[in-house]
């Protein structure tokens, strides 16, 4: 199998996931569904890498398989076989409670309907990550503030998602996942519900604050200008990875 | 944030509270009622004296061929009084009931014919006057104490000692004294309804077919109870000419004998009514239940994205089980001060000692708050298990 890893020179710091060149490992993974008494795969065994710090595009026409890995790397789904390490660290194979503290720690998600909460505001929505992590009602509360000024909405912490337009929806799903200070950036189609213009300010503010803080992006849209602030574009088609283009290259699986 | 389940659904937490607060109401009304009523029980059979022995005939032998059943008569009071050493103050009584007339009011009362320490043997107290002397039953004077409801309906606001009533129509009688109210009993009869009089005096008025309605005795010793009690028993065995193997056609019974079936059918009674509030506050915790069964289905959308950002299954468990315990808290509390209000108006009407402790309104409280965390607890657990993934689909 061929891999191919892109060193960027950041490397994952937080302890409890041992340091390693690659941020995503991912090994033969293959993923069933039961529908009936049939096996459908979906996933037919999948093999790639992704560097700490790179950005990845995942392409390919819905029902290839992309959302289903990427819930996957997000550890929100288990492969039925293979290995996925996270930060050289094997996840496909933690318990529930165990996942959730990955997603929690080292994983952030941006997603398509931007899944905010549609009672809280926006700066709750934000500091729920944080509730969850155990950090003090001031200090998360200062911490969401803080992040949600830095997506541009300064003046919107008190406004319920109902208040708000598409793309200030997304600035705040972006903020919540970011706020934790994740590894990993899992963005799922996160133009798909928002008109041009929102759609490019978003995706220019997922390019600036992954250069801020070095972490890792795999983004899944059909979308090419999209996929092109990666560096990397991972081809799928009908549960494989088919075709990669970018920086190293072109290979095939 | 536990908070917003209160307040996002205004209505519907108000009618689910309500019904675990009903339950806590009736567990502590119910419980408080039973007791009070044990109480009312035990101190009405306390009034009687709690160190007293009391000789009763047995109404009649089942058996057609055993010895007619002889009554209490003056020599079983000479041969108790003769040879007992563990029994002090022995005093028979006579009962009938009788027509009582002072000018044109007219009742009708309980008439005893009894000796003078018979008041003092009951530890009642006299609101005016005194009792008859020895003297005047050895004369068979006609002298009567009143209780304090004789009184009342006879002379109103006069002053009766002094007075001359008509016993049965016929005998004139003389009022020495006036006994202080007792009150009600918890049946509703009125412990304040006896008249008092010399045992010669009514023997010689009225007769006394049957012999003696009872013979009240005080060991000399408190301790000596049931010394008393065998001895008084072998000593009318042999005035009855009974043998120890015969039913004998008396019973000589404590008070405590009395009281401790009275305590036992109370707490029967107090166990029964605990147990249809325990089923009132069981229906509360299941609407506790459906509630947040609602709520996860509702919900389902939001604990997806709960999940997917990083809440644990436990910290998902933990937001509904707060959820279901601040519902039953509220509840709970509700209930407490609905129960406790009841219990206190139920013991002002029946005017019994108030019965609300700390115990009987907590103990209540708290475990309707359980009921609410076990009841939450299914769904808390439906919420924890939900797949992420399909959770998020939900909208």
């Amino acid at each position: 199998m061929a891999q191919v890893i892109v060193s960027t020179g950041a490397a994952p710091t937080t302890s409890g996931v041992q340091p390693s060149r690659s941020m995503i490992e991912v090994r033969e993974v293959r993923k069933d569904y039961l529908d009936g008494s049939m096996h459908v795969p979906v996933l037919r065994g999948v093999d790639f890498n992704v560097a700490a710090g790179e950005a990845v595009a995942l392409l390919g026409p819905s029902g290839c398989g992309k959302s289903t890995l990427l819930n996957i790397l997000g550890c929100l789904d288990r492969p039925s076989s293979g290995i996925y390490r996270l930060a050289g660290q094997d996840v496909s194979h933690l318990s529930r409670e165990q996942e959730a503290w990955v997603r929690l720690h080292h994983i952030g998600f941006v997603f398509q309907s931007f899944h905010l909460i549609g009672h809280a505001t926006a700066l709750e929505n934000v500091a729920l990550p944080l509730y969850y992590a155990g950090v003090p009602r001031k200090q998360r509360e200062a911490l969401a503030a803080a992040i949600l000024q830095r997506v541009g909405l300064a003046g919107r912490l008190h406004h319920r998602p109902n208040q708000l337009s598409g793309g200030q929806r997304q600035r705040t799903a972006i903020a919540r996942a970011c706020v934790t200070k994740p590894k990993l950036l899992l963005a799922d189609e996160p133009t798909g519900a928002l008109d041009t213009q929102s759609g490019r300010e978003v995706l220019a503010l997922i390019s600036e604050l992954r250069e801020e803080t070095g972490m890792t992006l795999v983004i899944v849209t059909h979308d090419a200008s999209v996929a092109s602030i990666a560096e990397r574009r991972l081809e799928m088609s009908d549960g494989q990875i088919v075709a990669e283009h970018g920086s190293a290259g072109v290979q095939h699986a | 944030m536990a908070l917003q389940v209160l307040t996002r659904n205004p209505g519907r937490s108000a009618l689910t509270v309500l019904g675990l607060a009903i339950g806590v109401a009736a567990f502590i009304a119910m419980v408080s009622f039973g007791q009070g009523a044990r109480r009312s029980v035990l101190s009405q059979f306390e009034s009687l004296g709690a160190n007293i022995l009391r000789v009763r005939p047995r109404a009649s032998a089942n058996d057609a061929l055993a010895k007619a059943p002889r009554p209490l008569a003056e020599a079983d009071v000479v041969a108790l009084r003769r040879e007992s050493t563990a029994l002090g103050v022995i005093v028979p009584h006579v009962r009938r009931i009788v027509d009582l007339s002072h000018g044109s009011a007219r009742i009708r009362t309980v008439l005893l014919g009894t000796e003078p320490q018979y008041p003092a043997l009951h530890d009642w107290s006299f609101e005016l006057g005194g009792v008859f002397d020895e003297r005047d039953v050895a004369e068979g004077a006609k002298l009567c104490v009143l209780g304090a409801s004789p009184a009342r309906k006879l002379f109103g606001d006069d002053d009766p000692l002094g007075a001359t009533l008509i016993i049965a129509g016929r005998f004139p009688c003389r009022v020495v004294g006036v006994l202080a109210s007792k009150g009600r009993a918890m049946s509703g009869s009125d412990l304040d309804d006896v008249v008092l009089t010399p045992l010669r005096t009514f023997l010689l008025l009225l007769g006394a077919q049957d012999g003696y309605a009872s013979i009240e005795m005080r060991p000399t010793q408190p301790a000596w109870l049931e010394a008393a009690r065998s001895e008084a028993n072998q000593i009318l065995l042999r005035t009855h000419r009974l043998s120890a193997e015969e039913p004998p056609d008396f019973d000589v019974v404590s008070p405590d004998d009395v009281t401790r079936a009275a305590d036992q059918t109370s707490r029967i009674l107090t166990g029964l009514l605990a147990g249809i509030a325990a089923v009132s506050l069981l229906v509360g915790g299941i609407g506790i239940m459906n509630i947040q069964l609602v709520a996860v289905a509702e919900r389902t959308h939001e604990i997806g994205i709960r999940a997917a950002i990083g809440a644990a299954p436990a910290q998902i468990m933990k937001q509904f089980l707060v959820e279901s315990t601040v519902l039953a808290s509220v509840g709970a509390l509700a209930g407490m001060i609905m129960g406790g209000a009841t219990a206190q108006i139920v013991a002002r009407v029946m005017g019994w000692p108030s019965s609300i402790s700390l115990l009987t309104v907590i103990g209540p409280g708290l475990f309707g708050i359980a009921v609410g965390v076990v009841f939450g607890y299914i769904p808390a657990l439906r919420a924890a298990r939900l797949d992420p993934i399909q959770a998020l689909r939900r909208e």
